[in-house]
């Protein structure tokens, strides 16, 4: 048994290649550890975002399971902020950056209520201030540079956890694809400042130069698990070489940064 | 468009009508908003077969010659949900895209409502007359009880999925986080009955043929009006309930015409000057554009 407090526990997690949508993954099993942010890291088509996207019950898994906090997804829905990739959204959709942001509360409202109460606005304008992003909360989304996209999605997240018994693990599929370089600043001093809170963060993070820099702990993944812990003693040239290329003739290549935009 | 000569008739019935648009139009903005707009085209059309079945249960049964509209109703609403039930079964076999899925559903089953409604035409002793409004839709057979019946699904449907406006545009917007966060897993499904259910509302003010336009223009018409989600479905609302009230007026008029073609008629002349709108607004510099958009 994974330990209770274990924010995301895996067990023999195995899953199908699928068309473009989910890659092959091959009996997981991960306990990622709490208060620490964890980086996923491995080549296109690895199965990064498989791996959350089966866990969060968002793609369909063969075998295995995924426990939240020693729970089930269904009971512990309110504790999970799930920030998705930018390129799956319609960014011409009719709707403004506060509204999307207010979305993180739609758990805390219920059906027969006709609007929601009014200190959701105010939590989600709070939301806002801390990405930088308070001069925007009425802009139609499509409006935004990708950056400030990146960081409404953060917003929202942060939106989640600012409810009463909300979110206390992050779950982030490529936070830095295709944002500029304030915005990453940005968005690793909230996720650090959300660790020192006592929260969890876990990352799909592509590159491998900044992984030192950013996270505490890390998990080389190619299909099946190649290596999991301290990004100290785990983050090897040596298991980097395993995680991307499986030729041995091709290791002098290892260590570059590959850049993988989905997988 | 109201004449003096109008009588107290005519007027409730353009007010049933008013209403049956305007909940076209909330609905349908969701539906467009949710990428649905191909699946409403199929359900409308399967309504037919689902008519047809009805007519021959009651004809059997010997109620009203088989035009007994409760059953006519049940029926159309059982086919139309068949049909997207069955959209959604090949789909999941993955094989096939939505769109083929859509278009082979909506041909099979308009088709076999085709040939049973020849079949009708022939049959011995049965009360045809009428029957033909529900093709094309003709708002000059609707009695009192037709328009209060319209008046009260257009009340309720509408009134529901405003209520459920936030639940939809998330579950358009990002289903992923719909599926994580929401307390109401049912929306998307609740939308599909709220289509089906004004679907059939609809069939005998404009048709199984024409419904769809009445779910799918004005609220294409208020997108492009609108970069503003209330706002939209708003002016969609709006846009449907115009259209309906002109296109009963006109068929009035025109006599012998289907109420279904004039609604189009007018929808489409609403469509035509959003585009316009949209157009010249689009050419204008950015900053404009924005002050525009708040105006409207």
């Amino acid at each position: 048994m994974p330990p209770i407090d274990c924010p995301l526990s895996i067990r023999n997690l195995s899953m199908h290649y699928h068309q473009q949508e989910t890659a092959a993954l091959n009996d997981i099993s991960l306990d990622f550890s709490g208060e620490k942010m964890t980086a996923i890291i491995g080549p296109n088509g690895a199965g990064k975002s498989s791996l959350l996207k089966g866990a969060l019950g968002l793609a369909p898994i063969e075998t295995g399971r995924a426990l939240f906090f020693g729970k089930p997804l269904p009971e512990t829905r309110r504790k999970i902020a799930y920030v998705p990739q930018k390129s799956a959204i319609d960014w011409d959709f009719p709707i403004n950056v506060r509204e999307v942001v207010q979305q993180g509360l739609i758990a805390d409202t219920k059906p027969w209520h006709i609007r929601p109460p009014k200190h959701h606005r105010a939590i989600a304008l709070q939301a806002l201030e801390q990405v930088g992003l308070s001069d925007y909360a009425e802009r139609q989304i499509g409006k935004l540079s990708g950056g400030q996209q990146q960081r409404m999605f953060i917003a929202r997240a942060l939106a989640q956890s600012l409810m009463p018994d909300g979110a206390r693990l992050f779950i982030l599929d490529e936070p830095f694809a295709g944002v500029d370089a304030i915005t990453e600043t940005t968005i690793m001093h909230i996720l650090r400042s959300l660790v020192s809170q006592g929260k969890t963060v876990i990352a799909v993070h592509h590159n491998l130069q900044t992984v030192s820099e950013y996270f505490d702990d890390v998990v080389l993944l190619n299909s099946r698990l190649i290596a999991h812990g301290r990004v100290a003693s785990v983050f090897t040239d040596e298991a980097i070489a395993r995680t991307y290329l499986p030729a041995p003739c091709r290791a002098d290549e290892a260590g570059q940064g590959t850049k993988a935009s989905t997988s | 468009m109201i004449f003096p000569a109008v009588g107290f008739n005519t007027l409730l019935v353009l007010c049933g009508v008013s209403v049956l648009g305007a909940a076209c139009g909330i609905i349908g903005a969701y539906i467009l908003l949710h990428k649905k707009a191909l699946v409403s085209d199929a359900v409308s059309h399967a309504a037919l077969p689902g008519l047809a079945f009805g007519f021959f249960i009651a004809y059997a049964l010997g109620l009203d010659g088989g035009r007994f509209l409760p059953l006519l109703l049940a029926g159309a609403a059982l086919s139309g949900a068949l049909a997207s039930a069955l959209i959604g079964r090949i789909i999941a076999f993955r094989r096939l895209s939505e769109d083929t899925a859509i278009s082979v559903t909506l041909s099979v089953f308009f088709g076999l409502g085709i040939v049973l409604f020849s079949i009708i035409q022939n049959l011995e002793g049965g009360n045809r007359s009428g029957l033909e409004s529900f093709l094309l839709g003709q708002t000059s057979g609707l009695v009192i009880a037709d328009v209060l019946f319209i008046s009260l699904i257009g009340v309720f449907g509408g009134g529901l999925a405003l209520a459920l406006h936030r639940y939809f545009m998330i579950a358009s917007f990002d289903p992923d986080f719909f599926r994580l966060n929401s307390s109401l897993k049912a929306a998307p499904r609740i939308l599909s009955a709220l289509m089906l259910l004004i679907v059939c509302a609809g069939l005998k003010t404009t048709g199984a043929i024409l419904i769809l336009a009445l779910l799918i223009i004005p609220p294409a018409a208020a997108r492009l009006l609108s970069d503003k989600g209330r706002i939209m479905v708003s002016l969609s609302a709006l846009i449907g309930a115009a259209s309906a009230i002109g296109g009963a007026a006109l068929s009035s008029i025109l006599q012998n015409v289907p109420t279904g073609a004039t609604i189009v008629v007018c929808a489409f002349a609403l469509f035509l000057a959003a585009l316009l709108y949209h157009g010249l607004r689009e050419k204008r510099p950015r900053r404009s554009r924005e002050e525009k958009a708040q105006i409207a």
